[in-house]
């Protein structure tokens, strides 16, 4: 058995139990932004299809991401006007790294 | 020919054969810290147990050149032999040939001795070692990957299966593995991915290591891919060793018996906290309880907060599942629920008898856990225990809260027996967050709401924070004091049958995976 300081508290059901409680579980979930669109896959950005100031609807195409093989259209989640675009095309992007910013 | 010259043929050609993919090869294999194919077979058998079969197999493809090759025993080992005097089946992928590639004369030797081990019904080991399918064959491999998935399965729950991962082990290659019973691995030598490192770099552009993808510490702690780790090969076969020694070679086979022996330390009845809230290692009371305190965990490493494993009790084999109050307050979730499960069908296809401990709150609160599945997952453990037939006892040593109560083998799911503790504590929910929720006016109504509210939980408290309660409606069968435990768990599995669902004429239930 490990030493008493190690222990965490965790509470359910309002009662707070001594006990170890990993790193992992102390992530906080965070609503998602659905202004903000990321990469949902490492790629490459093949080309940028709007520019920051266009008015959007919801499903148009803002830019190619070459990932896995494929040309990945990908589109506005909801209508609006481009904030800010994050990539240029030839660009490689991480998974989850912001593309474009709608307002 | 003379007799003379056809045995000195004979041993040339044995020799050669056994040299495998040669002494450079062999030495590498040697350097990477790994033992040669041969090697792990003689040491995991008992010793001159091994009878090899198609040692003389040669593949018989054309392409790319392979007719010039010959490939000793096209890479892989087969035949029987014997554990603590036990008959197996195994094979043994051979890295120093052509990287233990997979063709179809590989494959078909090891199909064979699979056929071999499910009509002998005896158990089956495979020791993995291979850089995958053999490309030069083409479509031949990927039939050969899948005749021997065809056969893990339809031999799933008829013979123990128990994979050795010692070496690479990529790409379709990991469902064989994935599919038998228990997953061994050996660290820095043990490596399972589906797609390795160098192919996320290219596609994905992500930076990884072999060991961090898919090593040793990853399937026994993040992934629960493999049920046992190991720091070197040979701790792996003492382990396979002592896992075999609990198991029945088949499904219509009752587990070796042997030798009742008691607790090296028997356990008192202050074995848990007076403090509900504080916690103890839930392997204590288990190696309190079982003979020679000896007992095996699997997925020691992952999903901490269920312990399961194999144990013995007055001599006979008993799969236990225990929540541990230690890690998480042993709550339940997702994974959790998952590594019991699995083991729960282990037990029930092998008809051994269950043994569960209950310390558990509920569930774990969090978008996480919902997102994950909680539900879906959660009923595989409902599901798992309902379905088994086996002889189930159980015993509720504190807390034993709401859904959890009901899924860690109660009565209503069919346990056999169920003895508690005067400790334990079977109610819908803890006293803090009932006396909320039932006293909710009073408390707000009151002029000292923390006052009332702490009145409301002693009160919620005394009243069901016992067994009594499900005692008295017959949800509990037994109350005993904890040192009298092992006596009771013994007798209790005695007069415990194997149950009959009476339904016997459906094809197979639809677990919720």
């Amino acid at each position: 058995m490990q030493n008493e300081n190690e222990l965490g508290k965790l509470n359910i059901d309002e009662t707070i139990y001594e006990t170890e409680v990993p790193d992992s579980f102390n992530r906080r979930w965070t609503p998602p932004d659905i202004r903000l669109v990321n990469a949902f896959i490492p790629g490459t950005v093949v080309e940028v299809k709007t520019t920051a100031g266009t008015v959007v609807k919801a499903g148009d195409v803002l830019l190619i991401l070459d990932a896995m093989k494929m040309y990945n259209e990908i589109t506005a989640p909801v209508s609006g006007t481009v904030d800010v675009v994050a990539v240029s095309a030839g660009e490689r992007v991480e998974k989850n790294q912001l593309l474009v910013r709608l307002k | 020919m003379s007799i003379k010259r056809r045995l000195t043929e004979f041993g040339t050609r044995v020799q050669n054969l056994f040299k495998g993919g040669g002494d450079v090869a062999q030495e590498k294999q040697k350097k990477r810290g790994k033992l040669t194919a041969r090697e792990r077979v003689d040491e995991i058998l008992d010793t001159s147990s091994f009878l090899e079969t198609d040692l003389f197999v040669e593949h018989s493809s054309t392409d790319f050149g392979m007719d010039r090759k010959k490939l000793a025993g096209d890479g892989v080992i087969t035949g029987y032999g014997k554990i603590d005097n036990r008959p197996v089946a195994i094979f043994a992928q051979d890295f120093t040939v052509a990287g233990g590639s997979l063709g179809k004369a590989h494959a078909a030797k090891i199909v064979k001795v699979m056929d071999g081990a499910g009509t002998r019904k005896i158990p089956l080991i495979g020791i993995n070692d291979s850089g995958g399918a053999r490309i030069q064959e083409g479509v031949d491999s990927l039939y050969g990957y899948g005749e021997i998935f065809l056969r893990n399965t339809t031999f799933s729950g008829v013979i123990p299966q128990l994979s050795l991962i010692l070496g690479p082990c990529a790409g379709g290659a990991v469902y064989s593995p994935a599919l038998t019973d228990f997953v061994f691995v050996v660290e820095k030598i043990s490596n399972m991915f589906i797609t390795g490192p160098q192919v996320i770099k290219t596609v994905l552009g992500e930076d990884v290591s072999p060991e961090v993808l898919g090593g040793a510490k990853t399937h026994t702690s993040v992934t629960g891919n493999a049920h046992f780790y190991a720091e070197t090969e040979r701790e792996a076969f003492q382990q396979i060793k002592r896992l075999l020694s609990f198991l029945p070679a088949n499904c219509l086979e009752e587990p070796p018996v042997h030798e009742p022996a008691e607790p090296v330390k028997g356990i008192s009845d202050d074995i848990i906290p007076d403090n509900r809230r504080k916690a103890y290692d839930v392997t204590s009371v288990i190696k309190g309880i079982v003979d020679n305190s000896d007992f095996m965990q699997v997925h020691e490493n992952y999903a901490k907060n269920i312990v399961v494993g194999f144990a013995r009790l007055n001599g006979k084999t008993v799969g236990i599942v225990a929540n541990q109050p230690r890690y998480l307050a042993g709550v339940l979730d997702v994974n959790a629920s998952d590594k019991a499960a699995r083991f729960i069908r282990f037990c029930d296809a092998f008809g051994i008898s269950l043994l569960t401990f209950v310390d558990t709150p509920g569930y774990l609160p969090g978008v996480d856990q919902e997102h994950a599945g909680v539900i879906r997952h959660g009923a595989k453990l409902l599901y798992s225990y309902s379905e088994a037939t086996v002889p189930k006892v159980t015993v509720i040593m504190r807390k034993a809260y709401g859904g959890a109560y009901i899924a860690m083998c109660s009565r209503h799911l069919g346990a056999s027996s169920v003895i508690a503790w005067p400790t334990a504590e079977i109610a819908v929910m803890g006293a803090e967050g009932a006396a909320s929720i039932v006293f909710r006016k009073e408390i707000a109504a009151s002029d000292d709401p923390e006052a009332t509210r702490q009145e409301k939980i002693q009160e919620y408290e005394d009243k069901f924070a016992n067994p009594y309660v499900a005692a008295s409606k017959g949800y509990v069968d037994v109350l005993t004091e904890p040192r009298k435990t092992r006596e009771i768990v013994i007798k209790a599995f005695e007069y415990a049958g194997r149950q009959d669902h009476g339904n016997s004429f459906r094809r197979h239930g639809n677990i919720p995976l």
